[in-house]
């Protein structure tokens, strides 16, 4: 039997319907707040497209990120995201080892030259490049290399997109994000300690289908999960509108569900989509379970005070993150015309990115 | 029954997404477009969608189709060409809610590439049969 060319031939292989993938497609336009009519083309672009293949580099992380996506424990509806991708390189997760691993990044890399996306999780140390390295090989050097032919770079998990808590004050690593590592390469920060699951397979199944990365913000997010804040989608707003403030974790207005901004809430100027997409399959999220958000997708969160601190206390002004503007438009703009090159164009039209900036070297 | 309008349909947002329904309709019924409206991005307490089920009711197509990735439950509303869809994952939890404005639901129609694959096997099927029937005589 022939190898199936496309996912849509894959997925038939595999019994799963072209109506399962609609309700994929429907599920995903949903969460990304897309038009509903773009269901049906995602779909087609998702089944008439090759496997993506995709490297995951692992630099300084604990492991959450890939944890948070593949939730071994429970499959879930974007699980399929495993059977539109080919996941030719992870350390943890793939069964090569040593230099059969080191043979598989660079013949993904061959193969599939400007069509593979790299998936990062986990900063890169500066300071002392032996603090992480894989297979002799420093993780800036294997960034850089891996890099430079990608589609696209999708940094997930605070660690990557900020620097995260390797670059906590004082930093003894020298850790830095991925944005201020690679060049010319098109970067998508999916940030969180983890990252919210549905925010990368929804960003993933987003450049499969269109061949296009979906809007970004000025942090170089997807909107679409980080256009809000925290606090603007919280249920408990109605209580801080009100003025009603729990002031300990078990006094009678944390029992009542009041607002937890006197007991150092973040979500006031947090952007993620915890409030909306939730946990565990929707199942609950931080502040529902009566502690406030610590605003762990924001950059430098972990050096900003006490999370137990109201915010006026306890927040600096919010950092930048190097050129952070320009990240998302160079996303745009050079993920457009290397996407260019495949037969996705036409359907890539379909969800242009605003943004559009030059280039920046950020090292 | 009364006459006397139920307060929630008055309420000014069903009122808007029944406004915003009849429009389509309309439209489809014209030209032909189709159009979906995704109940998960409209907030909508307990009451308010209850108020909406009802006013929409049941017509008399229900559908369900079910494979190895979930589930989704389908039926027209009172409303010809108004469609009501549920989506549901392998493990039953409820992902979406939309209603669909056409003729027949996009997931109900058989998708072409299937089709034609469907068109194949039996065609296999048939040619191995017929061999199989000479085989015997
Ligand atoms: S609990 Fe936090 S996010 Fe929710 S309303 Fe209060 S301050 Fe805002």
């Amino acid at each position: 039997m022939t190898e199936p060319q496309t996912v849509g031939e894959m997925l038939a292989r595999k019994g799963i319907s072209r109506r399962a993938l609609l309700r994929y497609a429907a599920w995903v336009t949903s969460i990304m707040a897309l038009p509903s009519s773009m269901t049906r083309a995602m779909a087609q672009g998702i089944a008439d497209t090759k496997r993506m293949s995709v490297i995951w580099l692992s630099c300084q992380e604990c492991t959450a990120c890939t944890e948070s996506l593949t939730r071994s424990y429970s499959p879930t509806i974007d699980d399929l995201i495993f059977d539109f991708i080919s996941l030719d390189y992870h350390e943890a997760l793939q069964a090569a080892a040593g230099h059969q691993a080191e043979e598989a990044r660079l013949k993904a890399m061959e193969d599939n030259k400007d069509n593979y996306v790299v998936i990062v999780d986990g900063s890169i140390p500066l300071g002392n490049m032996g603090y992480s390295t894989v297979a002799g090989h420093a993780n800036a050097d294997v960034l850089r290399e891996t890099a430079e032919h990608a589609l696209a770079v999708v940094a997930v998990g605070s660690c990557a997109t900020w620097g995260g808590l390797p670059k906590a004050d004082p930093n003894p690593t020298g850790a830095v994000s991925v944005s201020q590592i690679v060049r010319n390469t098109p970067i998508i920060n999916i940030s969180g300690c983890p990252p919210i699951p549905e925010a990368m397979t929804g960003t993933l199944a987003h450049v499969l289908a269109f061949g296009q990365i979906p809007e970004l913000d000025h942090l170089g997010r997807p909107r679409a999960f980080f256009g809000n804040s925290i606090h603007d989608r919280c249920y408990r707003r109605p209580f801080y509108d009100k003025g009603l403030f729990a002031k300990s974790f078990d006094d009678e207005g944390a029992r009542k569900g009041w607002c937890l901004y006197e007991l150092g809430c973040k979500g006031p100027v947090t952007y993620n989509a915890c409030a909306t997409l939730k946990w565990n399959g929707g199942a609950s999220w931080p502040v529902q379970t009566g502690h406030g958000c610590l605003g762990c997708s924001e950059p430098d969160f972990w050096d900003r005070g006490s999370f137990y601190k109201p915010l006026p206390a306890s927040t600096e002004p919010l950092a930048t993150p190097l050129a952070a503007g320009a990240v998302a438009g160079v996303a745009a703009g050079a993920l457009a015309s290397r996407a260019a090159k495949t037969r996705r164009e036409i359907l890539g039209a379909m969800s242009k990115p605003k943004d559009a900036a030059d280039t920046t070297d950020k090292t | 029954m009364s006459l006397a309008p139920d307060k929630e349909t008055t309420d000014g947002f069903i009122q808007a997404i029944l406004a915003e329904l009849a429009t389509r309709l309309a439209e489809l019924a014209s030209t032909g477009i189709e159009a979906q409206i995704d109940l998960r991005s409209l907030p909508m307490d307990p009451p308010k969608r209850a108020a909406l089920d009802a006013k929409l009711g049941k017509g008399d197509v229900t559908a369900t189709i079910a494979d190895r990735a979930g589930r989704t439950e389908v039926f027209e509303t009172r409303y010809a060409g108004v469609w009501r869809l549920a989506h549901y994952d392998m493990h039953d939890t409820l992902l979406m809610e939309e209603i669909a404005i056409a003729p027949v639901p996009d997931i109900l129609r058989a998708d072409p590439t299937d089709m034609a694959e469907a068109a194949a096997r039996l065609g296999a099927e048939l040619a191995l049969d017929t061999k199989k029937g000479h085989a015997n005589d």
